[in-house]
């Protein structure tokens, strides 16, 4: 049987909803892990979960916060940029260098045929 | 037989009757024979021309397959060739770039200041103004060095190379010759060749160079002027200056020479610790002090590789060797490939001990020494020597070498003691390595804790 094209679109659709269900999930867990207090997420698997995704969410969160702001001075920073920045030069630099030394050769192959 | 055949075959007859009669019939001792050997193998190279120039070249690169006697014998090879007429060089470089050496350039001198195998070297001056790659604004009638390929070196080696292909398989007949591997050489000769035929590749490195040492005042190298720049010719700033022999005539010039010979071995350090990858063809010609006090690098035609995972081991083992801790030595010799028995490793350390306390130990330092014993304890041990291994050795040898051409009291471990040690604690504190290692840690503190 052919696959048609509502069947793909039909099949995206349901990856879409396993995904909005399953982060509807978490979002929801992660809410009750943090209404959990001191103790509670021994209280079962459930609670096990909960209070483990809430726990990962704060991670989350530091380490969003961590990629946003690293910890780089601004000296760093201007060094890194500096380096890199003569990095892109020398080899735009070489590779003019590249081109003219084949323009020579090209030059040479041009006389030669005309 | 060909002509050519035939007088191969003359030749290495000849070399080895002379080592015949002058090792007493075999009666000498096997370090005194090796060195005769040595002598006359590489009398037969100089004689038979660039193809065995070449392969003497790279024997001398090869610690690690060939007794330490051959490999410091053939940095002795004399490549010097009677120079073309300026006709045929003319030629060279009008098919590479459509014109004539005096059309492309001002003053283009007809004798060479030199003539090696491969190519050979003549000077002149820059027609127009250039901006080199770095910048740097040259002046027309700035004075040049064009390096040509010599017509035909290509073709007349790899024909030699088909010879020598030939006497490979015949020597392979001898147990004693087979473990030398004599084929791979020629395989890597032939590789080697290639890369070296075409000078871009020499330019390109020399540029790389260059610009790693950007942040070094007192390296240098020449300016390259690519529109001249073709397979076959390479064209580059003249740099006026002293070779490492005319020391004395530096230093009345001003120069602070002492300084440069010291200066050295810390380049070579960082290019084998830190970037990698190292100049493997130093000697007296490749490096110019200048009237300013620089050094400047030239010749870029073998270098020499070390893998990022390497280097660690390799800083370690400098400073152990430059502490002269023989155990420390042996023990972070093994990443590097140079596996040694459990059952073995006491006496080899043993052994290595003591040559270090006879070598390292002696003032001045004898770093030939030390590097001709180690590989003579590795062979003695049947210890097989990994390529990197071997080419790093040597190269520590010509860094010394090259320093003690300017003053032969000079100690290169000097320099190179803060900065290795400085490399070590860096790479100790590097969150990577701290990282990596702390599992091992707290695995240890927990075993600590719990008993």
């Amino acid at each position: 049987m052919a696959l048609t094209n509502d069947d793909f679109m039909k099949f995206l659709a349901a990856w879409q909803l396993v995904h909005e269900t399953a982060d509807e999930g978490l979002k929801a867990a992660i809410a009750r892990g943090e209404e959990q207090s001191t103790g509670e997420m021994s209280m079962g698997p459930g609670a096990f979960v909960d209070g483990l995704a809430a726990q990962v969410e704060v991670l989350k969160e530091e380490l969003k916060d961590e990629l946003s702001n690293p910890e780089v001075t601004p000296e760093e920073a201007d060094q890194d940029l500096t380096e890199r920045v003569e990095r892109l030069s020398f080899e735009v630099g070489a590779l003019r260098g590249q081109l003219e030394s084949m323009n020579a050769t090209l030059d040479a192959l041009a006389a030669r045929t005309l | 037989m060909s002509a050519r055949s035939r007088k191969i075959s003359f030749v290495f007859t000849k070399h080895l009757l002379n080592a015949l009669t002058r090792t007493r019939f075999g009666l000498m001792d096997a370090a005194q024979k090796r060195v005769i050997r040595a002598e006359e193998l590489r009398l037969a190279f100089e004689e038979l021309g660039p193809a065995f120039i070449k392969l003497g070249q790279l024997i001398s690169l090869r610690p690690d397959m060939f007794p330490a006697e051959y490999v410091f014998e053939m940095e002795s090879l004399r490549d010097a060739v009677p120079a073309l007429p300026y006709k045929a060089i003319a030629e060279v470089i009008e098919k590479d770039f459509g014109k004539s050496p005096d059309e492309l350039f001002v003053d283009f001198e007809r004798e060479p200041i030199g003539s090696a195998s491969i190519a050979q070297v003549h000077r002149a001056k820059l027609h127009e103004p250039y901006t080199t790659i770095f910048g740097e604004e040259l002046d027309a009638g700035t004075p040049l060095a064009i390096k040509v390929v010599r017509p035909h070196t290509k073709e007349t080696i790899e024909a030699d190379l088909e010879i020598a292909a030939r006497w490979v398989d015949r020597l392979n007949w001898f147990d004693s010759l087979r473990r030398f591997n004599v084929g791979l050489i020629v395989e890597e000769l032939s590789e080697s060749l290639q890369r070296e035929c075409d000078l871009r590749n020499e330019a390109r490195i020399s540029d790389e160079f260059a610009f790693e040492y950007r942040a070094w005042p007192r390296v240098t190298t020449a300016p390259m002027i690519w529109p001249y720049i073709s397979p076959n010719v390479l064209t580059m700033g003249f740099v006026e200056g002293y070779h490492l022999t005319e020391a004395e005539q530096a230093e009345a010039a001003g120069v602070d020479a002492r300084y440069l010979a010291l200066h050295g071995a810390e380049v070579f350090m960082r290019q084998v610790l830190e970037l990698g990858y190292f100049h493997a063809d130093l000697h007296q010609s490749n490096m110019i002090l200048t009237p300013d006090s620089r050094i400047c690098y030239i010749d870029f035609g073998i270098l020499g590789n070390v893998a990022a995972e390497h280097r660690e081991a390799i800083t370690q083992v400098l400073v152990a060797t430059v502490y002269g801790d023989a155990k420390r030595a042996i023990k972070y010799s093994a990443p590097l490939g140079l596996v040694i028995t459990p059952e073995r490793q006491p006496i080899v350390e043993q052994k290595v001990a003591e040559l270090m306390s006879r070598t390292l130990g002696a003032t001045p330092r004898d770093i030939r020494g030390f590097a001709i014993g180690f590989l003579g304890i590795m062979n003695d041990e049947r210890v097989s020597v990994p390529r990197g291994f071997g080419l790093l050795i040597k190269a520590l040898v010509t860094v010394e070498g090259c320093a003690q051409m300017v003053y032969p009291d000079i100690d290169v471990t000097v320099a190179a003691k803060p900065y290795a040690t400085k490399l070590v604690a860096r790479q100790m504190m590097n969150p990577a390595r701290l990282y990596q290692r702390l599992p091992d840690a707290l695995d240890a503190f927990l075993e600590e804790l719990v008993g």
